[in-house]
């Protein structure tokens, strides 16, 4: 005796399921738009501030320089990172990337580096400086290494050390500022950790927070 | 690490559609046939001669009460035979049937220990002479209706079996009450099923069948350990249908903790795979249609992306997931994707459906008593761990376990 097969409710099935997804997957990339929205407004916003930094440069050579600097630039240095964070998060995690905003985020930080740098000469500032190169795509440590960078941040922040941390991607090729730096540090490997303190180092591959926490401690 | 990240992201998104898939087509179904499974009751006026057949091994609390519930039948006492069935049990099991025999029920006992209860079954059967033969197991209890609320169900002549509604006898404790609500969906899942001929398990609980149907098959197969899974899949096979009821009621006594509970459901699972692999020609749709596509397929393919869903969150955990430490609670607002959604739409028609499903059944079933935590823990905790009974099964079957009756 041959079944009945109820050919309609399997592609009735069939079809609102695929609704089901298409709306799904319709909204869940219309979120993940909105945030990473959110995030390039960030950026503007830190752009903005960074006309104060342009200000203090204007004032380099004014008596008011040290005490602006250290007024403005920590507390941006520490939203800048947290950008990062959220913006590794947003590429690494959710596949999601605007290689534009990521230049416009790499060129803030460039900026604020080369004024962190003057600043710690001219107004004697025991500050360490960290270059973490990374790439996204042909680095199997760099996820791992980006987490221990983070740890040895809220260390140093825990423990009142002056730490000033910027982050650049090496495989951005197209981006004048990375392409400078890399050239500049003769970055060839990733991930890799360049230590500002009173000389440079450079730290090549992994290594764990404590090591690289110790080096900045100096013992 | 990207690809296991892509294997991960496919195979959850591949569980989640095949998840959503037999519950829409389980919701089609309901729709497409929603007076027939909410009012059919049979309608033949029939008063065969019945054989219920009661299997028993080491249950001596229980088999009085379920002879007894048996005896009390509104059923014509002369049409009415009782075989219970001793598989020589280690305590006095046997004796107290023995105590029933002045009310005509047979008691025997096997010659040897059979190991299940499709060899008790298949040894009382020699001794019955009813047109309908029936099988309680010694833990269960029939109401005074229960078969003449059954019988009708035969009017067609193509019916082989029916089923009745197995339900928990007073839910206490959080598995039974669990297992309350879980029998509550199967009665109701089965209903479904019928309206596509398409039912797969005759209950050990109870059940019944016409002899023509029980006599082709051969009887239980001894060898599963699921041999009412068997049959039904058998009688099927044999071009017979198999009707079930909303209201024939049986109610039947739990496991009561967690490891009898895993117990008998690595006993139901490894034997559905067994029933399903011997049966594995039904997946030719052409000649089977609904009938092969449920039995093959639902809670054997449901359990895959159940079991992957669960997974797979866990080891993106356990593997790369740090991103709470670094950027806090964003890590949860910034995930939220397509599968959230997914995800929000499957929670939402389970409920609806959890709700469909008691409300119809509250018509049928006793007044339970459930604790109100238990409904959330039913949808999104108790559904799911079935999934890691698999995991005993597989160590079952690595370690090349025994089968056995597997009961109290």
């Amino acid at each position: 005796m041959k079944r009945k097969l109820s050919v309609h409710l399997y592609v009735g099935a069939f079809v609102i399921t695929s609704l089901i997804f298409i709306i799904g997957f319709a909204l869940g990339s219309w979120n993940q738009e909105k945030i990473y929205s959110e995030i390039g407004n960030e950026v503007v916003f830190l752009q903005e501030r960074m006309r104060d930094i342009e200000l203090l440069l204007v004032t380099e050579n004014t008596d008011y320089f040290c005490d602006l600097y250290d007024e403005k630039l920590p507390n941006l240095n520490k939203d800048s990172y947290f950008l990062w964070e959220k913006l590794e998060y947003m590429e690494s995690e959710r596949g999601f990337s605007d290689p534009e905003l990521k230049k416009q985020y790499f060129e803030l930080e460039l900026r604020d580096f080369i004024l962190t740098k003057k600043a710690k000469e001219k107004c004697d500032l025991d500050i360490n400086i960290i270059l973490y190169f990374y790439n996204n795509v042909e680095c199997r440590d760099c996820k791992k290494q980006g987490f221990e960078i983070t740890k040895v941040r809220s260390t140093a922040e825990s423990e009142n050390i002056s730490l000033r941390l910027y982050t650049f991607d090496g495989g951005m090729n197209d981006s004048a500022v990375v392409k400078t730096l890399l050239n500049e540090f003769e970055i060839v490997e990733y991930p890799s950790t360049v230590l500002i303190k009173e000389d440079i180092e450079i730290i090549k591959g992994y290594h764990s927070n404590s090591e690289i926490y110790k080096k900045i401690k100096g013992n | 690490m990207l690809m296991v990240e892509s294997v991960l992201n496919t195979m959850t998104y591949l569980s989640a559609f095949i998840l959503t898939y037999f519950s829409v087509f389980l919701i089609l179904v309901y729709f497409d046939k929603k007076e027939y499974i909410q009012t059919y009751k049979g309608k033949k006026v029939w008063e065969p001669t019945v054989s219920v057949v009661i299997p028993c091994y080491n249950e001596e609390k229980e088999i009085g009460k379920c002879i007894q519930s048996v005896l009390n039948s509104n059923y014509p006492k002369e049409k009415l035979q009782i075989i219970v069935v001793d598989d020589c049990s280690k305590d006095n099991s046997f004796q107290e049937a023995k105590k029933y025999e002045s009310k005509g029920v047979i008691v025997c006992q096997t010659p040897k220990n059979t190991g299940c209860a499709a060899g008790s079954k298949n040894y009382g059967v020699k001794l019955a002479t009813g047109e309908i033969l029936g099988f309680l197991d010694s833990d269960s209890f029939v109401e005074p209706d229960t078969l003449r609320k059954m019988l009708p169900f035969f009017e067609e002549r193509d019916v082989g079996s029916v089923t009745p509604s197995v339900r928990i006898l007073n839910p206490k404790n959080i598995m039974e009450q669990f297992q309350c609500i879980e029998y509550e969906v199967v009665i109701f899942l089965r209903r479904l099923l019928m309206a596509i001929d398409a039912v797969y398990v005759t209950p050990g609980p109870f059940s019944l069948f016409t002899r023509e149907a029980f006599e082709e098959t051969g009887g239980f197969d001894e060898s599963s350990i699921t041999e009412d899974h068997e049959i039904a899949l058998s009688i099927q096979s044999k071009g017979y249908k198999i009707k079930s009821t909303f209201d024939a009621n049986v109610h039947t006594i739990p496991p009561n903790t967690i490891p009898l509970w895993i117990m008998q459901r690595t006993r139901w699972l490894r034997g559905g795979v067994y029933n399903r692999w011997k049966y594995k020609y039904l997946i030719n749709l052409s000649k089977w249609g609904d009938f092969g596509f449920m039995a093959l397929t639902l809670d054997m393919i449901l359990i895959i992306p159940i079991m992957m869903l669960l997974i797979t969150p866990i080891l993106r955990f356990l593997l790369y997931d740090h991103w709470m430490e670094r950027i806090g609670l964003l890590s949860v607002f910034y995930s939220v994707d397509a599968l959230w959604y997914i995800g929000f739409a499957i929670s939402v028609i389970s409920i609806l459906w959890l709700y469909n499903v008691w409300s119809t059944m509250k018509n049928y079933a006793p007044k339970y008593k459930i604790s109100w935590y238990i409904w959330p823990s039913y949808l999104f905790v108790y559904g799911i761990s079935m999934s890691y009974v698999w995991l005993f099964v597989i160590w079952k079957e690595i370690t090349r376990q025994k089968k056995g009756w597997d009961t109290r």
